[in-house]
């Protein structure tokens, strides 16, 4: 009577054993790219999400904290409505030029900020603001903190910092593949970035981890670290579409967790391939309000 | 029997190890964003709207052509029992936008309500004015501007070039709009601009009545940007910001003199190099018994630097008298006389930041005018409340010598509060 049982038992056990290795070789997809390859992937599509682009988003902003579970605003968010113009320059499209411009809240309406992101390691990104009050443009020169505690610079008063929105510069950080697995449901490698010393000196960040989908090259997740390798920031990218052959996300949440501040930037419309000309990505669009505003209300019409 | 099963439990051990080692860090792979249980197993961060309910949309306003900003100011003099020094309520109504499809405007007007025990009271009891009101226009690579408005000149604010708009002076800097036509030509990294003004505001003072304010002043600029630099040419003939009062007829003249100018920027890593220079020709000097015109060579050079929030200035900057004597004199503010220094030194060193990542911000500067004669001590404290409103507390402390030009100025105190509102 008991063999049929004890045979059934190291069925059973068989079964499951197998099953259980089944299931750990087939949990993902495993990439056979390097870390750095993968990065120039993820490079490569963001820089197809911001050529000759028109967005609309808007940025939320509030102190954050847990209840039921869930992530909630502790405070009354504030909100900016912005207008960005990007292109894509440079040698092989690798440097970026940008122009933002605050529509709400009314006390910083025409507020903007023009910024050239170059992809060379050599070269310094430049921001310029214009000051309204004092009649000129004001170059503005950050650098980032080597305070571990403390955030850098932010764009428009947010947790987004302008080291948050740098492409390129792939040569200034050195990449490890730390895992590969799911991550809601996508198939995903985790990739540590580690500055190099002369990158380091300019960056608030001692490592950042990644987790890229690997079949879609976008970043679904980015967790910063400060020098001493603490958690200080965290990046989780949402609602994830294909937009114009581009995959990317339209909602992006920087969570400061040392201060427990979040800012949702939200992609309100997204509009590529517009004829951006690089004229209009100079200083001028901050001084000349009638060129900027002939300007936008023609990219306007264009996104219709 | 036994050592079947012991097989069979090595193989699940075995197997469990591999699984386990697939997944040697959870913590990569856990969700650890939690927005609404209810959703179930979330593919993506993707309910943002979650987190911030119904607060986060933008109201469209009623007017929204419409702003409207409200200010309250007090301020106390601490050296006087707290005795109330201002007290008066602004009201700012504006609107801006497009005009036809190449132009732009904006106009706002200001009214100021002076309570009994503001200062003022007693000269004015309420204000009205255009506070700015411009229209520009766009036309290929042209630009053209009229109205009342801002030009800044130069790198440093209350530098060596930043001449055009006078400011509200030593303890309120900030700049008062003129009435220019300014017309602008872009290059691709350069611009060309030019402004005419003709009638130059003087910085108002109560006690100065000005002798000649019929001048016109004009200006050039060729403005030059480069990777990590920006620099621009000025040549103008302006009239003084401040007027001057002539020792031997008793009046008050502002008369126009010739400016060449050279300024730049260049980035550093964090920090931002500021320097202008000046020539300037036939401005306006007391000697013993005469009033005469002098050159005089002005430059500064400062340091920005940036570092998170917190917000350095340090800066430098020199009058330099190109012809001298030693019977050369300084009006005093209350009518007297000193002797000029042929170097005129100024320095200001200020510092703001946040606390924390609060929405409060703090502030610190001292100003060393004419070689020491002056040093100004000050320190602010901005609360951004909301998008709509703002408080602001500051403190201001001036030390003089009182064998100088400033000696009325000693142990000047103020505390100020304003509260504003903007709709």
């Amino acid at each position: 009577m008991n063999k049929p049982v004890r045979n059934d038992l190291n069925l059973k056990l068989l079964v499951l054993s197998f099953c259980v290795a089944m299931f750990s070789l087939n949990v993902s997809a495993d990439t056979d790219m390097s870390a750095r390859e993968i990065m120039e992937r993820v490079d490569e599509e963001s820089r197809k999400s911001t050529d000759s682009a028109f967005t609309r988003m808007k940025l939320t902003t509030c102190k954050y904290g847990k209840k039921d579970g869930k992530i909630k605003c502790a405070e009354k968010p504030r909100v900016k409505l912005v207008e960005n113009a990007q292109i894509n320059t440079g040698i092989n499209d690798k440097d970026t030029k940008s122009v933002a411009i605050i529509l709400e809240p009314a006390s910083e309406r025409g507020i903007g900020m023009l910024s050239y992101s170059y992809d060379d390691s050599d070269r310094d990104n430049e921001t310029w603001l214009y000051l309204s009050a004092l009649g000129k443009v004001k170059r503005i020169s950050v650098r980032n903190s080597d305070d571990e505690e403390t955030e850098s610079a932010s764009i428009f008063g947010t947790e987004m910092t302008t080291e948050d929105q740098e492409s390129g510069k792939l040569d200034d950080y050195t990449y490890e593949l730390l895992e590969q697995g799911k991550f809601r449901g996508r198939d995903v490698a985790v990739i540590e970035s580690t500055p190099k010393p002369h990158r380091l000196s300019k960056s608030s960040y001692g490592k950042t981890q990644s987790w890229v989908d690997t079949e879609r090259f976008i970043t679904l997740k980015v967790q910063m670290f400060d020098k001493n390798s603490n958690p200080i920031k965290k990046l989780e990218v949402g609602k994830v579409e294909k937009i114009n052959d581009v995959w990317m996300g339209r909602s992006l949440t920087f969570f400061n967790t040392v201060s427990n501040r979040l800012t949702n930037m939200r992609l309100e419309a997204i509009n590529f391939d517009m004829d951006i000309k690089e004229d209009f990505l100079t200083q001028r669009a901050l001084t000349d309000q009638a060129f900027r505003e002939k300007y936008l209300k023609d990219l306007r019409k264009q996104a219709k | 029997m036994f050592l079947s099963i012991l097989r069979q439990f090595v193989v699940l051990i075995l197997g469990l190890a591999v699984f386990l080692n697939t997944y040697a860090d959870d913590s990569f792979f856990d969700d650890d964003i939690v927005f609404d249980e209810s959703d179930g197993e979330l593919d993506e961060w993707s309910d943002d709207s979650d987190i911030f309910g119904e607060e986060t949309s933008i109201k469209e306003k009623r007017l929204s052509w419409l702003d409207l900003g409200v200010t309250q100011k007090w301020g106390f003099n601490p050296a006087s029992d707290y005795s109330t020094t201002k007290e008066r309520t602004e009201m700012t109504l504006g609107t801006s936008g497009s005009v036809s499809d190449s132009g732009y405007g904006e106009v706002e007007l200001k009214a100021t309500k002076f309570w009994p025990s503001d200062s003022n009271y007693s000269t004015e009891k309420s204000d009205l004015e255009v506070e700015k009101a411009f229209l520009q226009f766009s036309f290929d690579d042209w630009s053209t501007k009229i109205g009342k408005y801002t030009i800044g000149w130069g790198e440093l604010e209350g530098g060596a070039l930043d001449v055009v708009n006078p400011s509200g002076g030593l303890t309120d800097p900030s700049m008062i709009p003129q009435w220019f036509m300014s017309a602008t030509r872009y290059f691709d990294t350069s611009d060309l601009s030019f402004f005419y003004n003709s009638n130059p505001e003087i910085s108002k003072s109560k006690l100065l009545v000005l002798k000649n304010d019929t001048y016109d002043e004009f200006g050039v600029r060729y403005g030059m940007s480069s990777e990590g630099s920006d620099m621009a040419f000025y040549l103008g003939e302006l009239i003084p910001n401040d007027a001057l009062i002539n020792l031997t007829d008793g009046l008050v003249y502002a008369t126009p003199y010739q400016l060449i100018g050279f300024g730049m920027n260049k980035a550093f890593n964090e920090y931002l190099l500021k320097f202008d220079i000046a020539y300037k020709n036939n401005i306006q000097q007391n000697q013993t018994g005469k009033f005469i015109k002098v050159d005089r060579l002005d430059w500064d050079l400062a340091f920005d630097i940036q570092n998170d929030d917190r917000q350095w200035l340090i800066s430098i900057n020199s009058q330099y008298l190109l012809d001298f004597a030693d019977d050369y004199l300084t009006p005093t503010v209350l009518g007297g006389a000193v002797n000029t220094k042929r170097n005129n030194m100024n320095y200001m060193a200020s510092v703001s930041d946040k606390f924390g990542d609060s929405d409060w911000t703090w502030g610190l500067s001292n100003v060393i005018a004419s070689n020491n004669d002056l040093s100004l001590s000050s320190a602010t404290l901005d609360w951004d409340i909301n998008d709509q409103w703002q408080a602001s507390f500051s403190g201001t402390y001036i030390d003089a010598k009182d064998n100088r030009a400033f000696a009325v100025l000693d142990d000047y105190q103020r505390v100020n509060l304003e509260i504003k509102y903007q709709y």
